[in-house]
C-alpha cells in the first residue's frame, strides 16, 4: 500500500478542540457517504429498471417512474454533497484548523476531495438528462444503451461514486488518527468495499452491448469486444479495492457487494415491470416473446467474477504470509487474474453465443468451427484488458491512497 | 492557475445547471395547457363525431403534447376514452400510450396528453366508448426534432465525465509525484 503519511499534516501541534474538529469532520464524512450509498442504490434501481423498461416496453415519456428514480437519485447526490461542502466550509471558517483536512475551492469553500466530484458528476447526468430525450426524438427508441448521452448519464455516476469513494476513504484515513474511532474507521473502509461492489454492477451493465452488436470484423469472423471490457472493469476494481482497503479478502467481499446488488434487483425489477405494465396500459414488444421473458438478461452480471475476487485475494494472502515483494505480489496477482477472467468472460460468452445460435436456427460443423475460433481470438483479447485494469488500478490508488482530504 | 480553472469549471456547471433547468421546465410546460388551441381536426369516430384540439403546432417529438377531446353536442351519457399513437412506417418508435383526464373539461373538451417519442410521421387513435357504441377515429400527426448535432461532437460532450476524471487523476498522479521528492528531501 502506498505510503499516506506525507500526505496530512502530522507534524502539526493538534489541540483539543481541532482532535474535536476532525473527529466530527470524519464523522460528518461518513454520514454523507452512507447516505449517498443507499441514494446509489436507489439510481441502480432505476437505471436497470429503466433499461428493461426500454428493451420490452420500449421509451415512452421522459417523466416514467423508472426515469424520475434516477432524477432523483442524481437530484439528490447533488443536494446531499452540496450542504455536506457548505458544512464542511462553516466549520473550517469557525476552526481554521481543519482547512488543512479539505480541499480549498476558489478560496471560498473548505471540503472533502470527494464532495465536489461528487456535485461534479451530479451535474453531468442533469444535464445529460435533457440531451438524451433529444437524442431519442431523433433517433427513436432503439437507441443502443451506448449512445452519447445514455453514456454521459452513467459516466456521471461513475464520477460520483468515485467521489463518494474519496469521501469514504478521508473519513477513514482521519479517523485512524483518531484511537477512539475505530467504528468510523470500519465503516468508512466497508462504505468503501460497497461503492466498489455498485461500481461493477454499473460497469458489468454498461458493457452488456459488447455482447451484441457491438463486434470487431476480422477476415470471415466476428470478434466481441466483451472480454476485453469485461477483464478490464473487473481487474481494475478487483486490484483496486485490494490496494483501497487495508483488510484480508476485500476483493471477495466487493464482488459478494456486487452479487447482492444483482439479487436484489433480480429479485425487485420484475414486479415493478409488471406493476408500471398494468398502471400505464403498455404492451410488451414483439421481442419480448421472442426473449421468452419480459426482463433482458445482463450478461455482465455473472457470480463467475467470484473466481477472480478470490483468486486475487488469495495471492494477496499468500503475500502478505510470505512477506512477498510488492512486485511479486503484482505479477502473480496479474497472472491468476487474467487466467480466471479467460475463464470467467470464455463462459459468459459460450452461454450467450450458444442461446443467440440456438434462436437463429441450428448449429452446423462449419459455424461449430469457425464459432469456435471467434470466441479463442476473443478470449486473447482478456490479456490486454486485465493488463490495462491492473495498471490503471496501480497507478490510481496510489493517487487515490495519498489523497486524504 | 488552479483558481482560474476552479472559476471556470465552476461557472460552467451553473451555466449547465441553468439551462438543464430551462430544458426540463420546457418539458414540463410543453405538457400543460397554456392559451387557446393553435389547430383543430375533425373525425368521425363510430357514431360520435370529434373535435381534437391541438395547443402544438409544429408538434415537438419527445414532448408531452396536452389535447383536448370534444364530441358533437347532443351525445348523451357517460364516455371514456382510450388514446394511442402508432408511428410510421419505418420510425424507430412503440406504441405510445395517451393520458385522457375524463373527470375534467376545458372549454375544447376533454383534457389529456401524449408524447410521441421520435420526429416523424405518426397516427391517433382515438377510441371512444359510450351508450351509443364504440367508435374508433385516427388522425395523421408529425413530429418534429431540433437539427442533428454530429454524432462526434455528441461522443465528446457525453465522455466529459469520463474525460474530467482522467485528468484529475493525471493531475493528482502528477502533484504526488512532485510531493514525494521534497518530502524525501
Amino acid at each position: 500500500m502506498a505510503s499516506v503519511r506525507h500526505a496530512l499534516p502530522n507534524g502539526h501541534v493538534i489541540t483539543g478542540e481541532a482532535v474535536k474538529g476532525i473527529k466530527d469532520l470524519a464523522r460528518l464524512r461518513l454520514v454523507t457517504g452512507l447516505i449517498l450509498i443507499l441514494n446509489s442504490l436507489m439510481g441502480v434501481l432505476g437505471a436497470d429498471w429503466d433499461i428493461q423498461w426500454h428493451a420490452v416496453v420500449g421509451r415512452d415519456r421522459t417523466f416514467t417512474p423508472p426515469h424520475d428514480l434516477i432524477l432523483l437519485a442524481i437530484a439528490l447526490s447533488g443536494i446531499v454533497a452540496l450542504t455536506s461542502i457548505l458544512i464542511e466550509t462553516s466549520w473550517a471558517r469557525r476552526q481554521p484548523e481543519l482547512q488543512a483536512y479539505s480541499t480549498d475551492f476558489m478560496g471560498l469553500l473548505h471540503a472533502s476531495t470527494g464532495s465536489y466530484l461528487i456535485g461534479f458528476g451530479a451535474v453531468c447526468s442533469a444535464v445529460a438528462f435533457p440531451l438524451d430525450t433529444y437524442w431519442h426524438s431523433l433517433y427513436g427508441i432503439d437507441v443502443s444503451l451506448w449512445a452519447p448521452f445514455h453514456t454521459m448519464i452513467y459516466m456521471g455516476s461513475v464520477l460520483s461514486t468515485f467521489g463518494m469513494i474519496y469521501l469514504l476513504l478521508s473519513a477513514a484515513h482521519l479517523s485512524e488518527m483518531q484511537h477512539d474511532l475505530w467504528m468510523t474507521t470500519r465503516l468508512s473502509y466497508a462504505g468503501v468495499v460497497a461503492l466498489l461492489g455498485i461500481l461493477l454492477s454499473k460497469f458489468s451493465t454498461f458493457l452488456t452491448p459488447a455482447l451484441s452488436g457491438h463486434t470487431i470484423h476480422f477476415a470471415s469472423l466476428t470478434l466481441s469486444l466483451f472480454p476485453f471490457l469485461m477483464a478490464f472493469i473487473a481487474v481494475f476494481l478487483c486490484v483496486l479495492t485490494v490496494r483501497l482497503v487495508p483488510w484480508t479478502g476485500t476483493a471477495t467481499m466487493m464482488v459478494l457487494v456486487f452479487l447482492f446488488v444483482f439479487l436484489l434487483m433480480s429479485t425487485s425489477i420484475p414486479p415493478l415491470m409488471s406493476l408500471l405494465v398494468q398502471a400505464e396500459h403498455e404492451t410488451y414488444l414483439a421481442r419480448a416473446t421472442h426473449i421468452g421473458s419480459t426482463i433482458v438478461p445482463l450478461m455482465g452480471q455473472t457470480p463467475l467474477l467470484l473466481l477472480t475476487a478470490l483468486s486475487l485475494d488469495g495471492i494477496v494472502w499468500l503475500g502478505r504470509r510470505g512477506k512477498w515483494l510488492l512486485t511479486k505480489q503484482n505479477v502473480w496477482g496479474l497472472v491468476v487474474a487474467i487466467i480466471s477472467m479467460i475463464v470467467v468472460a470464455g463462459f459468459t460468452l459460450v452461454q450467450y453465443s450458444v442461446r443467440q445460435r440456438a434462436l437463429q436456427g441450428g448449429i452446423g460443423r462449419f459455424f461449430m468451427l469457425a464459432f469456435a475460433l471467434e470466441i479463442a481470438l476473443a478470449l486473447l483479447l482478456t490479456i490486454p484488458g486485465s493488463l490495462l485494469g491492473n495498471w490503471l488500478a496501480l497507478t490510481i490508488s496510489k493517487a487515490i491512497q495519498t489523497q486524504r482530504r | 492557475m488552479r483558481k482560474a480553472i476552479q472559476l471556470i469549471l465552476c461557472l460552467l456547471a451553473i451555466c449547465a445547471l441553468v439551462v438543464t433547468g430551462i430544458a426540463f421546465y420546457q418539458i414540463v410546460l410543453a405538457s400543460t395547457i397554456h392559451g387557446a388551441p393553435v389547430r383543430f381536426l375533425t373525425a368521425q369516430a363510430g357514431p360520435y363525431p370529434l373535435k381534437l384540439a391541438l395547443y402544438n403546432d409544429p408538434i415537438n417529438a419527445g414532448d408531452a403534447i396536452p389535447f383536448d377531446i370534444a364530441v358533437a353536442p347532443g351525445t348523451h351519457g357517460p364516455l371514456t376514452y382510450q388514446v394511442t399513437a402508432s408511428p410510421g412506417p419505418g420510425i424507430p418508435g412503440s406504441l405510445a400510450q395517451g393520458d385522457v383526464n375524463a373527470q375534467q373539461s376545458t372549454p375544447y373538451g376533454v383534457p389529456g396528453s401524449i408524447t410521441l417519442v421520435t420526429r416523424g410521421p405518426w397516427t391517433l387513435h382515438i377510441v371512444i366508448a359510450g351508450p351509443a357504441g364504440r367508435g374508433e377515429a385516427t388522425f395523421p400527426l408529425t413530429a418534429v426534432a431540433p437539427p442533428a448535432i454530429p454524432v462526434w461532437l455528441a461522443w465528446n460532450i457525453g465522455l466529459l465525465p469520463v474525460y474530467g476524471l482522467l485528468l484529475f487523476w493525471i493531475a493528482q498522479t502528477r502533484r504526488n509525484a512532485k510531493q514525494k521528492p521534497e518530502h524525501a528531501k
